[in-house]
Order: C-alpha cells, then structure tokens, then sequence
C-alpha cells in the first residue's frame, strides 16, 4: 500500500470516532423513536436493523455504540426464539434465561432446540427516554 | 471493558464447540461474567451470530524506562471500536542507571520472549508494533538477530536507537511506507542517552534518515506523543490504515547544545579529561 501524504496543515482532524459516530446516528433514530412512542410502543429492533440505520460503521464500532446506548438506557436487550420461518416464539431477559428447547406453538406444534438459526437479540425502547 | 478483548476470548471458547450446541454453551459460558460483559456478550452475539471472528490485526505496545507505561491504556482507549486488538508487553520497571549500564541481554530477551508468545497466541494474524524509548533499542536488537520477526506496521517514538543503524541489513521489515519514526524535535533524552550511555542513538531527536524509515517531526518532548487526541489523529490512521498524515509542524533547526552534546560525547570527553589530569599529575615529563 502506498502511502498516502495530506497536504500540510497545521490543523489536522482526528481520526473520526466510529463508535461515536454510530452512537449519534443511532441516538437520533431513538429520539425520533421516542417521540412517536404511542404508534410505536411494542416495537422491537433487530441487531440487523440497528446495524442498517447506523450506517456504515465497522462492526466493533457499532457493538460498543449498542453497549453504551444499552448502558445509558436507551435501549433494552432481550434474547428471541423464533421458528424456523423466524417467527418469534419466547423471549428471554439475558442468555442465562435460555432454555435448550422450547415449544413451537406456532409450526410444528413440537418442542424444538435452541440453535443458533433460531436465536436472535433484539432491542426494544426502554420506558422513559434518557436524560 | 475492551469489546475486541472479550470478542476474542469469546472466540476462543467456541473453539471446538459444535454448532448446534452453542447457545447453551454461550449460557454457561457468560454466567461468570461481570452484567457489563455479559450485555457485551449478548450484542457481539446479535451483531455477529455465534460465529465471533478473530483479531486480524494485533497491535503490540512496548515502553520505555522510569515508567508505569499509562500510555498504553490511552493507546488501547483509542483503539477500542477498531477491529485491532492491543496487546499492551513490557519489563520490569527499569531505572536510569539499568537504562545506561551497558549489559542488556535479559531484558531483550525477555521482551523477546514476549513477543514470541504474542505471534504464538496470534499465529495467523498481523502484528503491528509502537514502541517509546528504551522500547525502540530492544526491538531494533530483537529485529537484528531474529530475522523470522515481522510486523505489518511499526511506529517508534522517542527512538534511542543509533541513526546509523543498519536497517538495510534486516530482512522482511515493512517497508518506507509502514515504518514511521516520530521525532519529538524538543526530545533531548535520545541526545542524553547517547552521550552517556552506549549503543543508544539520537533517531528520536534528529530522526534515522535511511531510506528504510520514515522520519515524521513534532513539536513535542520525549512523552508528548501521549495525548489522546494525538493518538487518534496520527497512529490510529497509521495502524489501521497505512496513512501516514504529514505533521503538524514544520521542522526547525535543532538547538546548538543539542548539536554539540551529540558531537562532543561526555562518555568520551569525561574519560579523556581524566586521563590527562592524571598524566599531568603523575607523570609532567610526558608533556615536556
């Protein structure tokens, strides 16, 4: 790789913080989340969604930008089971709470095994938007 | 919390665990963690599914002397986010008169030791290098006889290295374009630790000049690279990236002490003074 000389500059920036830069844009989502809370009261946010409205930011960018919005209590994490079609099943507060089976009410009629495949963590608002 | 620390332990304990099995493995496995990592845990999952990949790029940091190296906790904070993992290695505290006392093998080889067990844990991945001060000397005398030693990357600062240091001779080092040598132009302790002290050189004060290096001048003294901001603006692009970003300031003349230390070496002159005085005192006939 060559290297790459910027003109001489007696202020250069930094070097964009990409975990800051997906926190914004994902705490600007939330705002506008927030304040059309009465349509939007049981909605519930893929990691793949999330990943989607923050942009193109790396992935370890974007997973400390989920933490601190977890952290300051934008958002709520819950784990999903879902069914083969991935429709959701049961949701569980933390990982610790996974059962290794649980029973799909609605395909197969049967207790099926918790797998990666049917596994998804989702976000949802927490009640009150932070200060 | 480092994100891309516990990303890779928790790669590490799926290893060997099969497929279908590690949900309930992840259950077990993050029930000993601290509700911190434990939420960590749960959004590296949902971003990445129960395949975590591993560090690509490993950075390691070595220090200097007369130091608890707390720049290598502002390095790891600069880093974080990044997909490069920061591997903080190091020595004992080591004082001034060890740093000058000319026998050094054991703490070379002890960093070396360090640094084997790092290529070790991270076989497969590249290694990127900043090294401060005393740090530069031990990985210019590791570099000199372990050939099979390669970085991706390396940036030195405040380099005690000797200028005239054969780097043409080592192989597989990474080239002009990713070995950056920052000189702190207010930097007198390379100059210091030439003058009194043997096998050091001034590359951090005045720079290397060889066609191996590049050397990029600051305005700053032997710990000013140090400052977060710094860190983000000049090695985070360099490291991750390969862009090497001109400086901030232009390169003045070096003061004329500094000059003069570095061309009248006190090791030298200290002796030499005593060796006449002891001429002209005990034996005056040799000088007529």
């Amino acid at each position: 790789m060559s290297t790459s000389y910027l003109s001489y500059s007696d202020s250069i920036p930094e070097q964009p913080n990409m975990t800051a830069v997906a926190y914004e844009h994902l705490r600007g989502f939330l705002r506008g989340e927030f304040a059309r809370r009465s349509e939007t009261q049981a909605r519930v946010y893929t990691s793949r969604r999330l990943a989607e409205i923050a942009g193109d930011v790396p992935t370890m960018a974007l997973a400390l930008a989920l933490i601190q919005l977890v952290q300051s209590g934008w958002l709520e994490q819950f784990v999903r089971v879902q069914t083969q079609s991935g429709s959701g099943l049961q949701d569980f507060q933390s990982l610790e709470d996974l059962p290794s089976t649980v029973y799909d009410w609605k395909e197969t009629f049967r207790e099926i095994p918790v797998v990666p495949e049917n596994v998804e963590v989702c976000y949802r608002l927490c009640k009150a938007a932070p200060q | 919390m480092n994100v891309r620390e516990l990303a890779d332990r928790l790669h590490e304990a799926l290893e060997g665990v099969p497929h279908a099995e590690r949900p309930i493995f992840v259950k077990g496995w993050a029930s000993n963690l601290a509700n911190e990592e434990k939420a960590a845990v749960m959004t590296l999952i949902g971003l990445f599914g129960f395949e975590i990949p591993r560090s690509k790029h490993v950075l390691v940091l070595l220090h200097g002397i007369r130091t608890a190296a707390v720049w290598q906790d502002l390095v790891e904070e600069a880093f974080d986010g990044t997909d490069i993992r920061v591997i903080p290695i190091g020595y004992e505290y080591h004082d001034a008169f060890r740093f000058l006392f000319p026998y050094r093998r054991r703490v070379v080889n002890y960093v070396r030791g360090q640094l084997r067990q790092v290529t070790r844990d991270w076989n497969g991945a590249e290694i990127s290098l900043i090294a401060h001060s005393f740090g530069t000397y031990i990985t210019s005398q590791i570099l000199r006889t372990d050939t099979d030693v390669r970085f991706k990357r390396i940036a030195f600062c405040g380099s005690v290295v000797p200028a005239k240091f054969k780097w043409a001779s080592i192989p597989g080092l990474p080239g002009r374009d990713n070995f950056v040598n920052e000189v702190g132009y207010r930097d007198v302790w390379p100059v210091f630790a030439r003058a009194f002290g043997f096998g050091y050189g001034t590359s951090g004060s005045f720079g290397f000049r060889q066609a191996m290096i590049q050397d990029r001048f600051h305005n700053l003294d032997h710990s000013g690279f140090f400052d977060r901001s710094w860190i983000r603006r000049f090695w985070l692009p360099f490291i991750e990236q390969g862009i090497v970003l001109r400086s901030e300031t232009g390169r003045p003349n070096p003061p004329l002490w500094t000059q003069l230390i570095n061309v009248v070496s006190p090791k030298y002159l200290i002796p030499l003074i005593l060796l006449i005085y002891v001429l002209c005192r005990y034996y005056p006939w040799a000088f007529g």
